[in-house]
């Protein structure tokens, strides 16, 4: 007995071994790439919640079906926070999937091979994640669906009846936990169990149990999003293919249990190779380049990393509005707005403040970190709440509610703040945060000696007057002379606006009517330039020019005429005279607005 | 055997009598000391409906260990309770109230501090009105008070008897799409209207058994109908199509200024489905927030002469004017009464509302605009129609905007409204009396379970509310079939 017993026990110990080496491998795949590659997803995922350890939140959210996977999901999300630990957690969750979904389809020939395919539906969630609002409610559902089938499979062979009884169990509280997970789990156990017949039944009746509880509880939701689980998709009433092709896969791999073929390891390493191909092929198309670079600068701006925006900015050089709002925002939190910001390809002013659609919940992300630390207060509360109302699935965000206390703090509106600290103070990541910032509820003098809050409560805009997105120019431009210089990110905006725009005259004015007020050693170098351009409109040299230009400057401007009297219609002689500068921009900017060179012309005619 | 059943009871009993007595903490008996305790909501000294929820309240910050809180009816009675916070249970509550009707209730509070010290505060009273309110509850729309977006919103109905609040229409229902207003005819729970914005909105009507979708826009500015207000007799609704638009302010001091482009003023007719114009309220300029009077002979509406806005925003004012209708031809007048004008009080007028007594239009006035919610210095008006003169209410009014006003069913001069004075963002609602001697009772929030815990964590305002005299009974999925038709 003993001695047949051992090649059955090795085989089982190197099985065993084999699985358990699979599992890890996935598990480090899966965080690496979730820690590495896409760190700002999860930081996307994470800022458009807020998590809060109350028995409320639990109760609110366990009380619709699915709602336990939801909280769960919520829970692990929070930690999405710190990516390093958001990304171990979730890798748990897809290997735990994995791992369930092995181990329940175990009694079988192909037993080492399905453990391996047992993968996929995680691999595949790994790609859907690369659609952003693909929630991780589906994978907790799924962990928790696999779970529900890996504990079914210990269940000794019964009769029909107890088999569909036991079915229909499952369903129904995998139904209240996970949602529509619930589907997978009958038809999968139903194969697992050889129950052909009775998976379509109790499929039937768990269909007729939603219907039911959907007229006597949730009449307020359509019957097809109660069936399809209320939110593994941020966007309601959309259901992607790819969560489909993830059932499918969960709910069918267990048919291959009912192969009959001879055992061998091979079969382990093909489908081991199969998952690992599909992975390396497949997951990276699944991830918009477009998009992940967006999301990466707006987790930079949310992170304050100015140097490392500017330092992927030079290497990219992106031309879409997000990325170069990112970029200027940047750019003017070091200072250097007005004297480097046209070294990167600008697009016009909403590459710098975005308009006034907040109908998404991510286009504006940083338009609203500009224009709180711009100081426009009451811009920046109205913008970020309105992002906080666009989150699809009504949550809150943490991200976002932290900003609007910010806010009323520095507005002085102290019991709308204490509202959101509050809340603030149940979550993990901004307790510490509310917890400080409750100490300057009340207390003015804390506030104004606040080094963020202060500046910005003393540099508020002090005349009543209405936002106007084509405006900014004068918008800031009056913010920063109220602040009497002390204001310089509105300064350096104001003049890339009026920049942007093409608005030299309401540059030059500005300029000439500061005379000096806010003690600048030099102008900018972009504010030269643009200075040194709207001065050759009317004059033939810079004599009497009342701005202190560099000499640089002037040759440069002076090279740039002539690049454009020369070659009226070659953007890439005039980048050749003064490249990165001011002069190009404006000169691309009328070219393209008018599908010629009118201002080029203008330009010579001065000129000659 | 008897003497196990006894034995049995005595122990049933004593555990009972352990557990009250562990449930309910006393005060030692101690003289009260000369203030009033610091309770929210500020319930000291209203007037209440015999019907109403427990008057629940917190005491102080809400870090008390106990509190405890005898009532005592004038007409007899007493309850009690001791906790966190005065949390009454409902029965007691309203045996006591329905006892007391037309008497004062007298509360005794007293509070014990984290050190285990007991302090007697000063007895204050609540009145229980002698004039009942008989409707059901009110209706409201839950939405964060924001700007250009929504998330979670719907139409919900809360019983005033109890804490019991359920969703009539939530956005869910309708494919996400924006809910909106509700009015209804007199309170009616069957004959009301609903906006539904969005790709596939459109305003439902339910007239009776009958809900229909009406996808109606004014000929002349291409609006949706926005405020409504039904005629008495339920064959009309008179609605204002406003062509709305925003502007935020710079300045830390205003948040937000909504105003009409435009806005005009037509009648439904709910039979034929055809809508009542006349070129009176279809000048060009702006004609806004009818409402019919209770004998439904008269149409009160605010009007406007259009202003260059922007710029001129401090010059918008909107006068109190009215149009006479007749009924039975379903024709309006020809020619307009200015009742509040603006250019000589040197106010904006918005939201008439005509008590169904007919005596008072309530109404709303604002420095200049059009939208109350949006303005602290928003106050309610009345208007008695016999003597023919306004003044503030100032018994309810405060510092934070007060609007959005309604009265009960009943006509015998409940009213509710909404106000932003607990932190000026988030609208609540309020219930006061209108007296006989044309005084207002001071107004008391909406009770809660546990008011402090519930009014703190909200972040929805109570969006134009108005009561309910019975429950509203709406299929949801009915309402979306429609609207997808």
């Amino acid at each position: 007995m003993n001695i047949k017993s051992q090649p059955s026990l090795k085989t089982a110990t190197t099985s065993l071994l084999m699985r358990a080496i699979f599992s890890l491998l996935l598990f480090a795949a899966c965080y690496l790439f979730l820690y590495l590659k896409i760190p700002q997803y999860l930081l996307y995922q994470e800022q458009y919640q807020l998590f809060l350890f109350t028995g409320d939140y639990f109760l609110e959210r366990i009380s619709v079906p699915g709602g336990f996977a939801d909280w769960l999901s919520e829970f692990v999300v929070q930690f999405y926070y710190m990516p390093i630990c958001g990304a171990a957690l979730a890798a748990l969750l897809l290997t735990m999937s994995q791992v369930f979904l092995g181990l329940a389809c175990r009694r079988c020939a192909l037993a080492d091979a399905v453990y391996a395919l047992s993968a996929l539906p995680s691999v595949m969630l790994i790609g859907a994640m690369g659609d952003e609002n693909v929630l991780l409610s589906a994978t907790v559902a799924l962990m928790l669906g696999m779970l529900f089938l890996m504990l079914d499979s210990f269940r000794r062979p019964a009769s029909v009846v107890a088999d569909t009884l036991m079915m229909i169990a499952g369903f129904a509280i995998l139904y209240w936990l996970a949602g529509g997970v619930a589907f997978v789990f009958v038809v999968a156990s139903g194969i697992l169990r050889r129950r052909f017949w009775v998976a379509p039944a109790v499929l039937a009746i768990g269909c007729g149990g939603v219907w039911i509880s959907r007229m006597l509880w949730f009449d307020q939701y359509p019957l097809v999003r109660l069936l399809h689980g209320l939110n593994y998709y941020r966007v309601p009433e959309m259901y992607p293919p790819l969560l489909y092709a993830v059932a499918a896969v969960a709910a069918l791999l267990p048919a291959l249990t009912c192969l009959n073929v001879r055992k061998s390891k091979a079969y382990f390493y093909i489908a081991a190779g199969v998952v690992a191909l599909f992975a390396v092929v497949w997951i990276p198309g699944c991830f918009d380049d477009d998009k992940s670079r967006v999301f990466a600068y707006d987790s930079l701006v949310r992170q304050g990393r100015w140097n490392d925006i500017i330092e992927r900015g030079k290497k990219e050089r992106p031309t879409d509005d997000f990325s170069l709002q990112a970029i200027n925002l940047a750019l003017g939190m070091t200072g250097t707005l007005t004297e480097s910001m046209f070294q990167y390809p600008q697009t016009g002013q909403d590459g710098l403040i975005g308009g006034m659609s907040r109908l998404d919940n991510t286009s504006q992300l940083v338009t609203a970190e500009a224009i709180y630390r711009i100081g426009l207060t009451n811009i920046a509360f109205s913008t970020a709440f309105d992002l906080q109302e666009s989150i699809m699935n009504d949550r809150k965000s943490g991200r976002l509610m932290k900003r609007l206390a910010e806010c009323m703090i520095i507005k002085g509106e102290y019991k709308v703040a204490a509202k959101y600290i509050a809340m603030l103070r149940k979550s993990l990541f901004y307790s510490d945060w509310a917890r400080n910032a409750e100490k300057l509820l009340g207390d003015d003098s804390a506030v104004e000696a606040h080094p963020v809050y202060g500046p910005m409560r003393k540099n508020a805009f002090s005349k009543v007057g209405f936002y106007d997105s084509s405006q900014l120019e004068k918008i800031f431009a009056m913010l920063a002379f109220d602040s009497q210089g002390s204001n310089n990110l509105a300064l350096q905006y104001f003049a890339a606006a009026a920049m942007l725009k093409g608005d030299l005259p309401t540059l030059a004015g500005v300029y000439n009517s500061m005379d000096g007020m806010f003690g600048e050693a030099r102008l900018p170098r972009h504010v030269q330039e643009a200075l040194a351009m709207y001065w050759t409109f009317g004059h033939d040299s810079f004599d009497g020019i009342p701005f202190p230009l560099g000499a640089e400057v002037k040759q440069q401007t002076a090279a740039l005429a002539r690049a454009a009297m020369q070659s009226p219609d070659n953007p890439s002689a005039w980048e050749a005279a003064a490249p990165g500068s001011f002069g190009v921009y404006f000169l691309n900017m009328q070219r393209k607005s008018m599908k010629k060179a009118p201002s080029t012309q203008a330009y010579q005619q001065t000129h000659e | 055997m008897i003497k196990t059943m006894i034995k049995k009871n005595h122990i049933y009993l004593l555990l009972v009598a352990v557990l009250t007595a562990c449930g309910m903490e006393r005060p030692p008996m101690m003289e009260p000391s000369s203030d009033i305790p610091d309770i929210f909501p500020d319930y000291v000294g209203v007037t209440i409906p015999a019907q109403i929820a427990p008057m629940n309240f917190n005491v102080g910050d809400d870090d008390a260990d106990c509190v405890y809180v005898k009532v005592t009816g004038g007409k007899g009675g007493e309850i009690e309770t001791s906790g966190k916070w005065a949390d009454f249970d409902e029965e007691q509550w309203h045996q006591l109230t329905a006892r007391n009707v037309g008497a004062d209730l007298t509360f005794e509070v007293s509070v014990k501090d984290r050190e285990g010290q007991w302090r007697r505060y000063a007895p204050f009273a609540m009145h229980v009105s002698d004039i009942p309110l008989e409707d059901y509850g009110v209706v409201y729309r839950k939405i964060a008070p924001g700007y250009q977006t929504f998330s979670k919103t719907g139409i919900y109905q809360r019983e005033l008897a109890s804490f019991e609040e359920s969703a009539v229409l939530e956005e869910t229902a309708v494919g996400g799409q924006c809910v909106n207003c509700h009015y209804s005819k007199r309170g009616s729970a069957d004959r009301f209207t609903i906006h539904v914005r969005g790709k596939n909105g459109g305003t439902i009507v339910k007239n009776g058994a009958d809900l229909s979708s009406l996808h109606s826009k004014s000929a002349k500015t291409n609006c949706n109908p926005t405020y409504g207000y039904w005629h008495p007799e339920g064959k009309y609704v008179a609605f204002s199509f406003n062509k709305i638009v925003q502007n935020f302010y710079l300045d830390n001091e205003h948040n937000i200024e909504p105003w009409d482009v435009y806005s005009d003023i037509a009648v439904l007719d709910i039979n034929s489905n055809q809508f009542i114009t006349s070129p009176l309220l279809e000048t060009g300029n702006c004609e806004t927030t009818p409402a019919f009077s209770p004998d439904g002979k008269t149409l009160y509406f605010c009007y406007a002469d259009s202003v260059d806005m922007p710029g001129e925003y401090d010059r918008l004012r909107y006068s109190l004017c009215s149009i006479a209708f007749d009924a039975a031809k379903g024709a309006l007048g020809d020619s307009i009464r200015v009742v509040v004008p603006a250019d000589t009080t040197g106010v904006s007028v918005s939201l008439p509302r005509p008590s169904y007594d007919g005596r008072y239009v309530m109404y709303n006035v604002t420095e200049y605009g059009t939208s109350p919610i949006h303005h602290a210095d928003a106050d309610l008006w009345i208007l008695d129609l016999a003597s023919g003169t306004a003044r503030a209410l100032d018994e309810v009014n405060s510092d934070s905007s007060d609007a959005y006003h309604n009265w009960s069913s009943g006509g015998q001069g409940w009213f509710l409204f909404n106000s932003k004075r607990i932190d000026g963002m988030y609208a609540n609602i309020y219930l006061s009396l209108m007296g006989k001697d044309g005084k207002a009772t001071k107004p008391f929030l909406m009770p809660q379970k546990n008011p402090l815990k519930y009014y703190t964590e909200a972040l929805h305002s109570f969006n134009a509310p108005n009561f309910t005299a019975d429950k509203i009974e709406l299929d949801p999925s009915g309402v979306g079939s429609l609207l997808a038709e």
